[in-house]
């Protein structure tokens, strides 16, 4: 019963962000200079008075400014965001087709990084001063310093090209025309390049952060408990420290979620991979204004949720958030 | 057996015993001479080698040391690499830099109203912060330079607006602990005014983990900019690395070197930037430093 | 008869910021079947860390155990392998420490935590082990067991939890069981019903208890015999009415003196509140005298030259201090 009531809490929270992301859309369409009958208009070559004035009506351009604010967030909310001007087509659908790939990739690397940063992390903490704990510094030193858009071109250079055994882009072989598993299987071989690139950077700082996190639980007193206890040294590590050591790695990762989309930005533009990234791309290209400020309100939607998941994760795993309500 | 560590040596001020903790540590001295190292290529490199990176000076395409012109190879139009390297240096650190400076601006003062006044402002703040955190910051610079057209000082200005969200976390978080110290509360015993008390008390005080927050931010603001630029996004004037990376991926498997040696850099640079923060972590807190 | 736990000579040292520091210095005691020995000393010296190593839990990898031998039952626990020493721990001698507040993990509920050793050295099933850990939840007078079995630690206040945390160490009924400061933490109302609650389980189970503390009241009441510590050596030894009534030695009358006398009552001169002036030595500035000689008023020269050897000075209690040496060169064993 609690849960339900946390979770209607956190969905209206989440409206009221979105209705602000709204806004702020808004007004960053109207703080920029010029404007759509201003690019039609140039377009044109010039026009009479008249013309500017009727367009300007047509757009709704001679409103009051909270009118059009008024309008704008009435039909964000019945879910049109607009029409693409480069694509002709509303811009929710188009973004609505991209999202799968997106959160699959993200969800991937998010993944991927969580577990095997956790045990990366968690056996170097083990042993304290082995080559382990100072491959796990020297590898998050450079995973987190190197842009992830030239990481991924390394990493294409060398799996793609040099060492040719992964595919250079997309999503799956659109030739192969294969469905069901197989396909599945297809997705997957795409997958490991860019959610490979997407990961290393939060897989260098979740193993750094699981390795500090663990050596901190290991020195606690109730870890010093289970000891007494008579327990092995694997049943105090593995079911005694590593749920509580695992922790901040949680928060840490629900934090980062949205770098983690803004990254997805640069590696689905570098691997080609047709998710929400790449269609920000070629919207900036093209700007496309309507493009790019939906898929910045839809970016901040799936932020939300998985913020949302986040907190619903951390409190299965802290029994301490739980009854504090 | 902290009791055993703690009874050792004299007392030394807190800066100098910070400075005799960061010297010993031999990673974060790398990390200085290589920024010393880029630092003087950014300054003095131009100076020395004074070719326009834009600039056609041979065949497109060559592979570094085919020729002398063009010592690190050319790119796909035939431009000097090398000069494109010792060029964009410049705008990658001073972007960086500047907009670090403006997150830190930004999110220090957010983080300090908002943990010194608690109550309604404290959650009017946090509201602000929690908004921009749900915001992809990258998403977001770019709609920023998009619609403001691409200079480098939009650019500047994007980055750091976008990026102060970790820096207020920070600050609210150290006036929060700050607030409940004696000092604290005897500075407002005795009558002193809220911002003397804030700005001239608690931020001193505050300032260790701002500064190595500020450090790594520099960092991550490189990053920025160097995404931003190899999406087309920075100013089309100014040749920086990231730029160059971002102009010749549609070549890679031809020309690895036009991609390898800029994005080298830019790693070098952040490399350098994050080991001195760790350094200057480490400094000042030797608690946490492991045996 | 011989003793249940016998520590002879047990040296640890540890590395530090100032070097190798010897926490523990040539430490011999023991504890026979169902009596209870009271360690006493100021903090850090070295009681607990005598606790951790007779457990195996000397922090590594700074703490070396040097030297020495701790024999349970005749056997050396110091040169068994850890399989044997993960068996005796928890099962046979079992230990409490003093933070009740962080001594529990938070995330798992107090039931699993107080079954999970009857689990592991009892071959109990989860139905039979819940049932035990519910029996020593009311042993130990926690109410509503059934319910509370299943209750996180956080939802226990401190007394609750070092309540938990005896019935965590009793499940198993170990010969031995180690009380390093365990009220220290809690309440002094809440003091009072824990040692009462170990005196009813000792009294019930007959299990020897090393209790080490700085609280003299509760050594009164519960120690059969006392050893006082200072400075990671053994300075005397006795029965507890030995000690009380006639410490030998200068610390051990130092601590009694300490203690606050509440006088009924008007009129008289109120007494100054007494103490021992001076601090504990830094263990890495230790010489070969007695670590005392700076705080001692009696102190001879040769206090500062040599560490003065066990002396006789009653029925089983004896001193390590110069100023006992009786004339005709008489010393303990």
């Amino acid at each position: 019963m609690r849960i339900a009531l946390f979770i209607a809490r956190r969905i209206a929270y989440a409206i009221g962000l979105l209705l602000a992301v709204a806004i702020l859309n808004f007004t960053l369409i109207h703080l920029a200079p010029g404007d759509v009958v201003e690019t039609i208009v140039g377009e044109m070559g010039g026009a009479s008075t008249e013309t500017i004035a009727s367009l300007r009506k047509t757009y709704g351009l001679d409103r009051s400014f909270i009118e059009q604010l008024f309008i704008y967030i009435s039909r964000v909310a019945s879910g049109d965001l607009g029409v693409s001007t480069y694509f002709n087509r509303p811009v929710l659908g188009l973004v609505a087709d991209r999202m799968f790939a997106t959160v699959l990739l993200v969800f991937t690397a998010l993944a991927t990084a969580v577990v095997l940063g956790t045990f990366l992390g968690v056996t170097a903490a083990r042993r304290p001063s082995s080559w382990l704990g100072a491959l796990v510094t020297i590898v998050a030193l450079f995973g987190f310093s190197a842009p992830v858009f030239w990481s991924g071109l390394m990493l294409l250079l060398l799996f793609a090209s040099v060492w040719p055994i992964l595919p250079a882009s997309g999503m799956y072989d659109i030739a192969s025309g294969a469905t069901g598993f197989a396909y599945a299987l297809d997705v997957a071989h795409h997958l490991i390049l860019p959610a490979g690139t997407l990961a290393i950077i939060y897989l260098a700082l979740y193993s750094r952060l699981a390795r500090a996190s663990m050596i901190e639980v290991l020195g606690s007193d109730y870890v010093r408990t289970a000891r007494a206890k008579g327990l092995s040294e694997n049943k105090v590590v593995f079911k005694h420290a590593l749920r509580n050591a695992v922790l901040p790695v949680v928060t840490i990762a629900g934090l980062q979620f949205s770098g983690m989309l803004a990254g997805a930005v640069l590696v689905e533009t570098v691997f080609t991979w047709p998710g929400m990234g790449l269609l920000a791309f070629e919207a900036i290209l093209r700007r496309d204004t309507q493009l790019i400020l939906g898929i910045l309100l839809l970016s901040a939607l799936l932020v939300i949720v998985g913020n949302l998941l986040t907190d619903l994760a951390y409190r299965l795993i802290d029994p301490r958030i739980r009854t504090d309500g | 057996m902290d009791r055993l560590a703690a009874s050792a040596s004299e007392a030394r001020g807190p800066w100098r015993e910070a400075w005799s903790v960061f010297k010993r540590n031999y990673a974060a001295l790398v990390g200085l001479c290589i920024l010393a190292l880029v630092l003087t290529t950014a300054i003095a490199g131009p100076w020395l080698y004074p070719v326009d990176p834009f600039d056609i000076v041979g065949a497109p395409k060559t592979p570094p040391g085919a020729d002398a012109d063009a010592l690190l190879g050319t790119d796909y139009l035939g431009r000097d690499l090398l000069a494109g390297i010792v060029r964009g240096g410049r705008p990658t650190l001073m972007v960086g830099f500047f907009a670090a400076m403006i997150a830190t601006v930004i999110g220090i003062t957010m983080g300090a109203l908002g943990g010194y006044y608690g109550g309604k402002v404290d959650a009017l703040l946090g509201r602000i912060t929690e908004f921009f955190q749900v915001l992809p910051a990258l998403l977001f610079a770019m709609v920023l330079v998009m619609l403001f057209s691409p200079s480098l000082v939009t650019v500047t200005f994007a980055i750091g607006f976008v990026a102060w969200t970790s820096m207020a976390r920070l600050t609210r978080a150290e006036f929060l602990r700050i607030k409940q110290l004696e000092y604290v509360r005897a500075a407002r015993a005795i009558g002193s005014s809220n911002s003397r008390i804030i700005w001239g008390v608690m931020l001193p005080n505050a300032l260790p983990p701002i500064i190595v927050a500020a450090t790594l931010a520099t960092g991550t603001a490189i990053l920025f900019e160097a995404g931003l630029s190899f999406l087309g996004l920075s100013d089309p004037n100014v040749m920086s690395w990231g730029m160059m990376i971002g102009s010749n991926r549609n070549y890679l498997r031809e020309m690895w070197w036009a991609v390898t040696f800029p994005g080298v850099c830019i790693f070098l640079t952040v490399l350098a930037i994050s080991l001195v923060g760790d350094g200057l972590n480490d400094a000042f807190n030797p608690r946490l430093r492991t045996r | 008869m011989a003793a249940l736990l016998e520590i002879e000579n047990l040296e640890v040292e540890f590395d530090t910021w100032d070097g190798r520091v010897r926490v523990l210095d040539g430490v011999s005691l023991s504890v026979n079947a169902g009596e209870t020995l009271g360690i006493v000393g100021e903090s850090g010296c070295g009681k607990s860390m005598t606790a951790l190593a007779i457990m195996g839990l000397v922090p590594k990898p700074a703490g070396h155990v040097t030297r020495g031998s701790v024999r349970f039952q005749g056997e050396d626990l110091l040169a068994a392998g850890e399989a044997h020493l993960r068996e005796v721990r928890g099962h046979r001698i079992a230990m409490i420490f003093q933070e009740p507040m962080t001594s529990l993990n938070p995330v798992f509920t107090v039931g699993d935590q107080i079954a999970e050793a009857a689990r592991l050295h009892l071959g109990l099933g989860s139905g039979q082990a819940r049932a035990r850990a519910i029996e020593m939840l009311k042993a130990v007078h926690i109410p509503e067991a059934e319910r509370r079995i299943d209750e996180y630690p956080h939802q226990f206040s401190g007394g609750m939890r070092q309540r938990v945390m005896i019935a965590m160490a009793l499940i198993c009924e170990p010969q031995v069981l180690i009380a390093d400061e365990p009220t220290t933490a809690l309440d002094v109302t809440v003091q009072a019903q824990i040692f009462d609650l170990l005196q009813e389980l000792r009294d019930t189970r007959g299990t020897a208890i090393v209790l080490i503390t700085h609280d003299m009241g509760a050594i009164a009441e519960m120690a059969d015999r006392v050893v006082v510590m200072y400075a990671g050596r053994k300075v005397e030894e006795g029965p507890v009415e030995a000690i009380l009534a006639q410490p030998a030695h200068p610390y051990t009358r130092g601590l009694l003196a300490c203690r606050p006398q509440l006088h009924l009552g008007t009129g008289g001169a109120r007494t100054v509140l007494q103490e021992i002036p001076g601090v504990v030595p830094p263990l890495h500035l230790l010489g070969r005298g007695c670590a005392f000689a700076e705080r001692c008023a009696h102190a001879l020269p040769r206090c500062r030259e040599q560490f003065p050897p066990e002396t006789m000075a009653g029925e089983g209690h004896h001193a390590s201090c110069w100023l006992l040496e009786p004339a005709d060169g008489r010393q303990a064993a």
